[in-house]
């Protein structure tokens, strides 16, 4: 069994070219495997033609979720595993399985929750990123020469 | 960035709400009923059924009565009752609307 490893060459939240891009490898014999550290892990087989869908993760239950991936599998929907932080990953054997959702706003639901998630980590980013700025700024304003006497120090002959 | 409220319900919604209204049901219970009661017309899949669910009973209206293994039964609560309703008497204003319209024309 060969492992190929591949960087993601989309965006990693880009949900349909991720599920495009999965399929155009089936395509070539590379069949998802997992989502690792740096890349991308295929199986190379036959070539197959199938398709994939990326669920955002966290708008279900850790139950309600285990209970959809046993209906999912019944109705064609494979769980393949995680593809990063923010999906679980179906795979459909038969391309005419019908598809993961039916219903495009219920399906807006299910994204609502992986903005909130994206949002709050932003927000979070920007405090840590104001919190070091002030622990590098503070410290040279509030010392009793300042910054000028630092950069007359510095760039003073010796 | 708040959640979207459920102001109108698709037909997916409005389905699997009526599901509920003379029985306990569990997932694939309420699949089986919105395809059998219309004729395989609205069709749920796994993504869209477990979405409902979730936001229906964040919303109150359903809730789980039993948990068998991996089956989830749930019920429908007074809130869903009530918003079932709500919906029913939107459609039958619709359907009011259609009929005055065609009998002008």
């Amino acid at each position: 069994m060969s492992i190929v490893k591949k960087l993601l060459p989309i965006d990693y939240l880009d949900m349909n070219g991720i599920e495009c891009w999965l399929e155009d490898l089936s395509r070539q014999g590379l069949a998802f495997v997992k989502f690792g550290s740096f890349f991308v892990h295929f199986r190379r087989g036959e070539p197959r033609e199938v398709r994939y869908h990326a669920e955002p993760l966290g708008a279900l239950s850790a139950a309600m979720t285990k209970e959809q991936a046993y209906y999912s599998a019944q109705h064609g929907w494979l769980s393949v595993g995680q593809f990063g932080q923010n999906f679980k990953l179906y795979c459909a054997l038969d391309p005419e399985t019908e598809d993961f959702h039916t219903d495009p706003v219920t399906q807006s639901y299910a994204l609502d929750n992986l903005n909130q998630k994206l949002l709050r980590n932003s927000v979070l980013l920007c405090v840590c990123i104001v919190a070091m700025a002030a622990l590098l700024v503070l410290p040279a304003l509030t010392s009793n020469f300042g910054p000028v006497w630092h950069l007359v120090e510095f760039s003073s002959p010796t | 960035m708040g959640k979207k409220s459920m102001e109108a319900l698709t037909e997916t919604m409005f389905y699997v709400l009526m599901s509920f209204l003379k029985r306990d049901l569990c997932g694939t219970e309420i699949a089986d009923f919105v395809e059998t009661k219309t004729k395989g017309r609205v069709r749920l899949g796994p993504g869209t059924l477990y979405t409902i669910l979730a936001r229906f009973e964040e919303e109150q209206f359903i809730r789980e009565v039993s948990v068998l293994g991996r089956k989830r039964t749930y019920c429908l609560t007074d809130k869903g009752r009530a918003r079932y309703a709500d919906e029913v008497s939107r459609l039958r204003a619709c359907i009011t609307d259609v009929e005055s319209e065609e009998e002008q024309a």
